[in-house]
């Protein structure tokens, strides 16, 4: 075992398959020599050069389109977005193009590209630049959606995102980028679609994503120190998503609490929920608890920020509240 | 017009009535002379016969003691408004196990009201279908009160009973889970399983019985018992029996009523009380008779036995024997003895230390008349033998008296000739 931050295997994962298939390259803001906003690509330039790892105007719809675009003619691009708030400007290319595209031609064409998009708060970067969005993309038929929690999953997902021969949202949490966790000597693919349990219990299920996996985990502790047994369960891929996983979980636990850095309302945890009761409304014990951020823009002021966010309290607190 | 039904008085010395068995219930027609009730005195058993005729409206004492002349029921026309009749302070109706019982609700526990909503989580209700739970009694420990997954777990772990049957397993300190039982467990179930385990019976005694208890103590309190034992050669008496035959039926028991009533003339102190520092010489003789009857033991007195020859004493012992045993004898009767007889002859008894019915001084068993072989003139030949037990009052006679009594009645029963001189 080894350890690697969520940034290092990320840039691992994409330097991995860069040397595998010269089909794979890199572009973005600033992600050539000055490597990447929060330095993921550091170093890729270096070793792949201009051609591979390219710098791009300030133009998200251009970064995207170009993706789409370079993908539909069988390469491989990795589309770096500094922020995921601005998403919303290459969205009529992520949307109604890459999403469509395959579909639309009748399966003919292979769209096989990633699009990275650093997400979430704490980092006090206010609210144009800390937000989370993945209910925006996961509800989109023709896009995969993925939200690593760890460097083993980020590395993992990254060589089969990039396999993929559909678009992949890759959402990467900004506040993880510097956090070191624990990767085997010989990293291996994630699986798309398939979820993790981070900790095994009997008492509650927890199930969320990317860095709220780390509250969840901070939460199961406090948990356990009050004699309740949690399970946590990280999705990984929020589309598809592992539906058996979170369902016999529930099965076991008969409650569960689901967890989302993005606002509450509308949260993509929400479409969780609702397929939980759906289709395990009978193993229910509780009803269903939903933590996610305040109803408002993330906020600068770090004490509001903190504030707004979910954190391990939060959880704790919901937990308690159904056990 | 509604009108009481009283506590009757029986006889001159009772003053109060334990009542029981009522034969008939409220809103039935009684005509009169129906039976109604029985009466438990201190001496007797006896059912009530009506004087009045009408609807039994209310029954006031469905149970228990009542002094003579008061009130046990209310008897009127139907639909009659009787409650001026009613006692003030009337207890209320016994109070009925509540029908609610759940085999699970804690004590105290508070039971929610028919037709409210109850509160489960979709696992718990499902689990509770799949178990065959019964969680609308149920309380909830889940997050608002819900019922849950664990609470329908509890609750299937306790036996699937009847709301009868855990009342009855909480009244007896039976666990339902050790009820042996096919499905849901009744009852009767419970009855059955508690019984074997249960504490020794108990029963109330019936006056009667308080009244032998307390007075065979008190007795034995009283006097100063020593026990003589004599055998008794019943050649003559039979021989007598068998001679008066075609006149008249006479039982030994009979003969030996007259003997010894005749021989207590003699011997005064045996048929006297004592009396603080007196002794109260009885003179006439009155017989106190002990018969066995299904709830315990009567004494009918034959009074003036002394004077009685034996077909009077035969007709009327037999007389008072039947009252004692359909209880239709006059409480009277069993009162005033001044000696009394304890035949155990036909249990087959040869000797016993009978205790003395107070406030005599003796008593006299009879035994039974058994052949034996016996000497008579040197010679062994079989007779048909009988003991007498004397139980003597210690106080007032002595052992010699008593002896001599004794001696003389085994002489007289020996020779019955011995009474004509």
């Amino acid at each position: 075992m080894k350890t690697m931050t969520y940034g290092e295997a990320i840039r691992a994962g994409m330097t991995q398959k860069m040397r595998e298939d010269d089909t794979v390259f890199l572009f973005g803001e600033d992600v050539g020599p000055f490597g990447g906003c929060f330095g993921v690509s550091a170093g890729m330039h270096g070793e792949f050069g201009e051609l591979r790892v390219r710098d791009t105007p300030i133009s998200e719809g251009v970064i995207v389109g170009a993706a789409v675009g370079a993908a539909a003619t069988g390469v491989r691009p990795i589309a770096e977005l500094m922020f995921t708030d601005f998403v919303t400007v290459g969205m009529d290319q992520l949307v109604n193009q890459a999403a469509k595209m395959r579909y639309m031609f009748g399966g003919h064409l292979k769209l096989p590209m990633v699009v990275r998009l650093p997400s979430g708060g704490g980092i006090g970067a206010a609210a144009q630049h800390s937000q989370s969005l993945e209910k925006w993309l996961a509800g989109i038929p023709g896009l995969k959606v993925v939200y690593p929690s760890n460097a083993a999953d980020a590395y993992g997902l990254m060589l089969t995102s990039i396999e993929d021969d559909n678009p992949v949202v890759f959402f990467e949490h900004k506040a993880l980028y510097g956090v070191p966790s624990e990767v085997p000597d010989e990293m291996e693919r994630v699986p798309l679609g398939k979820a993790r349990v981070a900790k095994e219990g009997t008492d509650v299920t927890i199930t969320t994503y990317g860095k709220q996996v780390l509250d969840a985990m901070a939460a199961a502790q406090t948990l356990a120190a009050e004699g309740v047994d949690v399970e946590v369960i990280d999705l990984r891929s929020l589309y598809p998503w592992d539906k058996e996983a979170v369902l016999a979980s529930v099965e076991k636990t008969g409650k569960v609490v689901l967890v989302s850095e993005e606002t509450k309302r509308g949260a993509y945890i929400a479409e969780i929920a609702a397929y939980i009761a759906e289709e395990g409304f009978y193993n229910l014990d509780a009803p269903i608890v939903r933590v996610g951020a305040l109803d408002t823009p993330v906020p600068f002021a770090p004490a509001l920020e903190q504030t707004m966010l979910p954190n391990a309290e939060d959880i704790v607190n919901a937990v308690r509240k159904i056990l | 017009m509604a009108d009481y039904i009283v506590m009757p008085k029986l006889g001159l010395t009772m003053t109060e009535g334990s009542i029981r068995d009522w034969k008939v219930k409220e809103g039935d027609p009684i005509a009169i002379g129906d039976l109604i009730f029985e009466i438990e005195t201190d001496k007797i058993t006896k059912a009530f016969e009506s004087a009045q005729a009408g609807t039994l409206l209310k029954i006031l004492v469905p149970e228990g003691v009542v002094k003579v002349q008061g009130p046990v029921a209310i008897i009127g026309q139907p639909g009659e408004d009787f409650s001026a009749l009613l006692p003030k302070d009337r207890a209320e109706e016994p109070i009925k196990p509540p029908a609610d019982i759940s085999p699970v609700a804690e004590p105290g526990e508070v039971t929610k009201p028919a037709g409210a909503k109850v509160k489960i989580s979709p696992k718990a209700r499902k689990l509770a279908e799949e178990l065959g739970v019964d969680y609308t009694a149920l309380t909830g420990t889940g997050p608002g009160g819900a019922i849950s997954a664990e609470d329908i777990e509890k609750a299937a772990k306790q036996p699937k009973a009847t709301p009868m049957a855990a009342y009855t397993a909480q009244k007896l300190g039976v666990d339902l889970k050790e009820v042996p039982a096919e499905g849901r467990i009744r009852q009767e179930d419970v009855e059955r399983f508690a019984r074997p385990k249960e504490k020794p019976e108990r029963e109330s005694m019936s006056r009667m019985r308080q009244i032998i208890a307390q007075r065979m103590k008190e007795s034995q309190d009283e006097s100063a018992t020593v026990n003589f034992t004599v055998g008794v050669d019943m050649t003559g008496a039979t021989a007598l029996r068998e001679s008066l035959k075609e006149t008249a039926k006479i039982s030994f028991t009979d003969i030996l009523v007259l003997i010894t009533a005749r021989t207590l003339k003699d011997y005064p102190l045996l048929n006297a009380s004592v009396e603080g520092n007196e002794i109260v010489y009885h003179g006439a003789v009155h017989m106190g008779i002990a018969v066995a009857v299904e709830e315990g033991l009567m004494v009918p007195v034959l009074r003036g036995v002394d004077t009685m020859g034996l077909q009077q004493i035969a007709e009327e012992t037999a007389e008072l024997a039947t009252g004692c045993r359909d209880m239709s004898i006059n409480p009277d009767l069993l009162e005033g003895s001044t000696f009394t007889l304890s035949n155990l002859g036909m249990f087959g008894m040869e000797a016993f230390t009978p205790i003395i019915n107070q406030p005599n001084v003796a008593i006299l068993g009879i035994n039974a008349i058994i052949k034996k072989p016996v000497v008579v003139d040197d010679e062994i030949t079989i007779r048909p033998m009988m003991n007498l037990s004397l139980t003597a009052d210690h106080r007032i006679v002595d052992g010699a008296v008593a002896a001599q009594f004794l001696k003389t009645l085994k002489e007289r029963i020996e020779q019955p000739a011995l009474l004509l001189l």
